[in-house]
């Protein structure tokens, strides 16, 4: 059974549209990630569903229970709804020490003192926070006022959490650090999770199920890997995947003998069946399925090295030609090539084909992709 | 994005759950109910004081002998604006009152506004020190500098004693430099240039260097950046400088008192004064509200020119940071120009009212003349008729008075400003929040005196089930605190800012319910800023004058309105002793307040 469900949400701040009917189901235990640019109403979705904003319209049943809807007009306020909630400023009372700001919602709750104390305890052990229980949230780091949030949430031990860019205000490295923490949390409560980020890392790295947004609207929603293979559109193939993907524009042609793609420097047989009538297509092609060789190759494109960036375990190279520039992904370390002038190709199975206008992803989207997310 | 058909509909039907859910929260309903009462205690007195200069009131009848009271008539009007009186009753006042005011608020603008760039904008040594300084006077009773102008400059003009000046120098003063026009805007000026100084030292505070810093990048002159980025940035603190410096002191009744009235220099506000007080209520009602209109015109021209909706800023400058400039040696001379100006504001008027304090005979200022008969004496003594003032019964009601008072208006301001700040704050943006914010603002536009005869043309008879609350303490702590809403709720609006909503929302999503969310989490975290809003009503009312001057009676007497009183009874020994006892008790008050509540910042009201 689903544990979060938005039907057909809509909400306007005054004459402004932020989310234009939204649909979502999210099924117990999972681990659900919205991701999209600024201002594309990642916030707005998660305060709809924490009840901190009433939507227009629309029906939200959270676990079961009807929280809101504008037909039944019921809206059961955001005190009642038993969530766990990780502000972005993580809104910790200045005024209580961390002990309280941990407890007070059990206090109010008029939970017994021993199982208040039982819980701080354990909240205290898993966030690392033992000992710092009597300073106030101003005499602590950002990574531990973080973890304060968390610990709130661990003791509460609610059945669902929302997190709204929790980790954005961290560096980088505790923020890799804290990303495995709160996956971990995650599966340790068994709560079923709505994350908001805008960054891509996070979402791929911790969810089971990415919503992709843009103005308003779920692009895709699917596992990390439809997401990063099967882009149901340009937005989210453009979106997801650091460096961007590649595009190419090129003309598709449709015949008995099969599909072809043929375009400035690219002109392939398509291996994947595709739904489209033929003509104006974009290519996209993730920089690491780009290879570079030194020497001429069949079907390959001249190009020119640009400039080489290497990160570690690979390494960055943009390359010009003629009509644009590329980027590919090597994995290797790398300072510099031999020589300047280079031929790039790549497998057809690796394009990713678009309709031109319409942007939307004309390749069949095989079971394959899905079920090596699932093995 | 464009709007689909089906969208509109979406937008109509939510405008009206939107309005349904209006009459379920409790802040909304809260706000609406604010904002009528507040309104009543505004706008119907202001309707009711428009009324009584339209009506024959009792005075009338002896020249309209055909008459009844109550009568629609435009007796008032003739009177006042072209009959045989008018010069004397409208608009030789009228002149003094422009001339007064105008004068002051220049001197104060200028004064304040050269203070405020020394102290935010040059290397000033002991900064801290001499913003102090600067915002003493503002602790004083305005006319404490009044009352020490006299007692120095007095002459023979009104009989009775003479000054310091005729014991020093044994010339008489000529009339100019002891009355009228001149010392007015001098005292004037020296106290009410606090409020020019710490608006324009605070919105100059809030311009970050680093704006000019990118404009000198940019290629912008010294002048130009000046010109094009910090005065636009200042502009509107000016504006409201301008205009909150003007009404005050155009409804500033002390100072005309003291150093106009004796010799027949009338401002509209000892006019009023003078009419009410001869029962020609009438002609005082239609006074005040010119004062009124001539507020609102003002307000009015600036929010034109400038442009702003609210004719005043935000005082509570962050911490951005600002370049100063070194002004070499000179700035021991500008240090030296601020304590000076200390002396002159304050370390002086309250020497010469010490001195005067400890005469014998008022006017001889030798040595044996000294006696402490006016502090701690008993009847018969030195003065057969005045005891010093702790033996004086009328003198302590009054400062008994005077602190009730304090309290309560400190009391009712804290509760009026956390309510306000709370539910203006969760309400944002809606009609109730706005019409709340509108109607606490409202008292700002009538000067002092002018409110004070608004309230007794409202308040001399019953309304309704209320009994007339003319003559009761009760009226006093009602005037006082909602003349203070204007700086009330921008406390409390401004306490209740910082408190991120998310705070409030954390505490939601946990279950907690809205009473313990007040007063666990919102309560402790606005107090601070409240308590410093209370602190500043506190000092206020203890040393106001022109509102409630024609309010008081021999009972509710407070130790300001006696001190004027006895004005007229010629013992400026009393006088000085009963001004620095108020001194004492603001400035004791002061302390035990911070003292008691250490983290509370002084604001400003
Ligand atoms: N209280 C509000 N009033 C008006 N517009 C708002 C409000 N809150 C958010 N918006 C608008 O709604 C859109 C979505 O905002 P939000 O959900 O905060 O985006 P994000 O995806 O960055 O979290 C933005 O365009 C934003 O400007
Ligand atoms: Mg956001």
């Amino acid at each position: 059974m689903s544990e979060v469900s938005l039907t057909g949400i809509t909400k306007h701040y005054g004459e402004f549209l932020a989310l234009p009917e939204m649909n979502l189901t999210i099924e117990k235990g999972q681990f659900v990630t919205l991701l999209g640019p600024s201002g594309c109403g990642k916030t707005t979705t998660l305060r709809i569903i924490a009840g901190l904003e009433t939507p227009t319209r629309g029906e939200l049943v959270l676990g079961g229970r009807t929280m809101f809807s504008d037909v039944s007009h019921e809206n059961v306020p955001p005190e009642k709804r038993g969530l766990g909630f990780i502000f972005q400023s993580y809104a910790l009372w200045p005024n209580m020490k961390v002990e309280r700001n941990i407890t007070l919602a059990l206090r109010q709750a008029k939970m017994p003192a021993a199982e208040i104390e039982a819980r701080l305890e354990a909240a205290l052990e898993k966030v690392q926070l033992k000992g710092l229980e009597d300073r106030f949230p101003s005499e602590l780091s950002g990574g531990q006022q973080q973890r304060v949030a968390v610990g709130r949430l661990i003791a509460a031990r609610n059945e669902i959490l929302l997190m709204d860019e929790p980790l954005s205000n961290l560096d980088a490295v505790l923020r890799t650090e804290m990303r495995a923490e709160l996956k971990r949390l995650s599966r340790e409560l068994g709560a079923t999770t709505v994350y908001v980020t805008h960054d891509q890392v996070e979402a791929l790295t911790m969810s089971d199920l990415i919503v992709v947004m843009n103005e308003g609207r779920i692009q895709q929603a699917g596992t990390p890997y439809e997401i990063y293979h099967h882009p149901a559109n340009l937005f989210v193939a453009e979106f997801i995947g650091d460096p961007k993907v590649n595009l190419f524009d090129a003309e598709l042609v449709v015949s008995t003998t099969g599909a072809r793609i043929k375009g400035a420097g690219v002109d392939f047989h398509l291996t994947q069946p595709v739904q489209h009538s033929g003509g104006a297509v974009k290519v996209a092609v993730r920089p690491e399925h780009l290879c570079i060789h030194t020497d001429p190759k069949e079907g390959a494109i001249e190009a020119k090295i640009d400039v080489v960036q290497p990160t570690g375990s690979q390494t960055i190279v943009s390359l010009d030609m003629p009509s644009q520039r590329v980027t590919a992904l090597v994995a290797q370390f790398r300072e510099s090539w031999p020589q300047e002038q280079v031929w790039i190709d790549f497998d057809p199975a690796d394009a990713m084909i678009f309709d031109a206008k319409s942007g939307v992803n004309i390749v069949e989207n095989g079971q394959t992709a899905t079920q090596v997310a699932a093995e | 994005m464009a709007l689909t058909e089906g969208n509109i509909t979406g937008i109509r039907s939510g405008r009206l759950r939107r309005l349904g859910g209006a009459l379920m929260s409790p802040e909304r309903v809260i706000a609406i109910i604010m904002a009528i009462g507040l309104a009543f205690l505004v706008l119907v007195p202001l309707l009711e004081l428009l009324r009584e200069t339209l009506t024959v009131q009792p005075y009338d009848k002896a020249y309209l002998p055909n008459a009844t009271e109550g009568d629609l008539t435009t007796f008032h009007y003739e009177r006042v604006f072209s009959g045989r009186m008018s010069a004397a009753l409208f608009y030789k006042p009228f002149i003094h009152s422009l001339i007064t005011a105008t004068g002051a608020t220049v001197f104060c603008l200028v004064l304040g506004a050269s203070l405020a760039w020394v102290v935010v904008r040059t290397n000033v040594p002991f900064r801290e020190a001499v913003n102090t300084m600067i915002v003493v006077p503002y602790m004083l009773p305005s006319w404490v500098m009044a009352l020490a102008w006299l007692t120095f400059f007095k002459n023979d003009r009104l009989g009775g004693s003479s000054g310091v000046f005729v014991y020093l120098f044994g010339v008489q003063p000529p009339d100019w430099l002891a009355f009228g026009a001149l010392p007015i805007i001098i005292c004037l000026a020296f106290h009410y240039y606090v409020y020019a100084y710490l608006i324009l030292s605070g919105a100059l505070s809030t311009v970050d260097s680093q704006l000019e810093e990118a404009g000198a990048i940019a290629g912008l002159s010294r002048l130009r950046q000046f010109l094009s980025i910090t005065a636009p940035l200042v502009l509107p603190a000016l504006g409201s400088a301008i205009v909150m410096t003007f009404i005050r002191v155009v409804g500033s009744f002390g100072t005309p008192a003291v150093l106009g009235m004796p010799v027949r220099y009338f401002t509209l506000p000892t006019q009023i004064y003078a009419a009410i007080g001869s029962r020609n209520v009438g002609d005082g009602y239609l006074l005040a509200l010119v004062l009124v209109l001539m507020a609102i015109l003002f307000i009015w021209i600036n929010q034109r020119m400038i442009g702003v909706r609210k004719s005043f800023v935000t005082m509570s400058g962050k911490g951005v940071r600002t370049k100063t400039i070194d002004l070499g040696p000179a700035r021991w001379l500008v240090l030296g120009l601020v304590v000076l100006l200390l002396a002159f504001t304050v370390i002086l008027p309250i020497g010469l009212l010490l001195l005067e304090s400890l005469s014998k005979t008022a006017g001889n200022y030798d040595l044996s003349n000294l006696t402490l008969h006016y502090w701690i004496g008993e009847r018969g003594d030195v003065d057969a008729i005045h005891p010093g003032v702790l033996h004086n019964p009328l003198i302590l009601g009054a400062a008994w008075n005077s602190i009730r008072l304090a309290f309560s208006v400190a009391i009712l301001t804290g509760v009026l400003g956390f309510l306000l700040g709370y539910v203006v704050v969760r309400t944002r943006g809606t009609f109730a929040s706005k019409s709340l914010e509108m109607s606490a603002f409202l008292p700002y536009i009538f000067p002092s005196v002018a409110f004070g005869a608004i309230y007794i043309g409202m308040f001399s008879r019953p309304i309704g089930p209320f009994p007339a609350l003319y003559g009761t303490f009760f009226l006093l702590v009602l005037i006082s605190s909602v003349k203070n809403l204007p700086y009330t709720s921008r406390t409390g609006i401004a306490a209740l800012l910082q408190i991120d909503k998310s705070l409030e929302e954390a505490a939601r999503t946990q279950g907690i319910g809205w009473f313990a969310r007040v007063r666990r989490i919102i309560i402790p975290l606005a107090s601070s800023g409240l308590v410093s809003g209370m602190l500043l009503s506190f000092i206020g009312t203890m040393r106001e004058l022109s509102l409630i001057i024609l309010l008081v009676t021999p009972s509710t007497a407070v130790l300001a309105s006696v001190i004027y009183t006895y004005q007229t009874d010629d013992v400026p020994q009393l006088i000085g002793a009963a001004t620095l006892l108020l001194v004492l008790l603001v400035i004791t008050f002061n302390i035990l307040f911070r003292l008691c509540f250490k983290n509370a910042k002084l604001g400003f009201a």
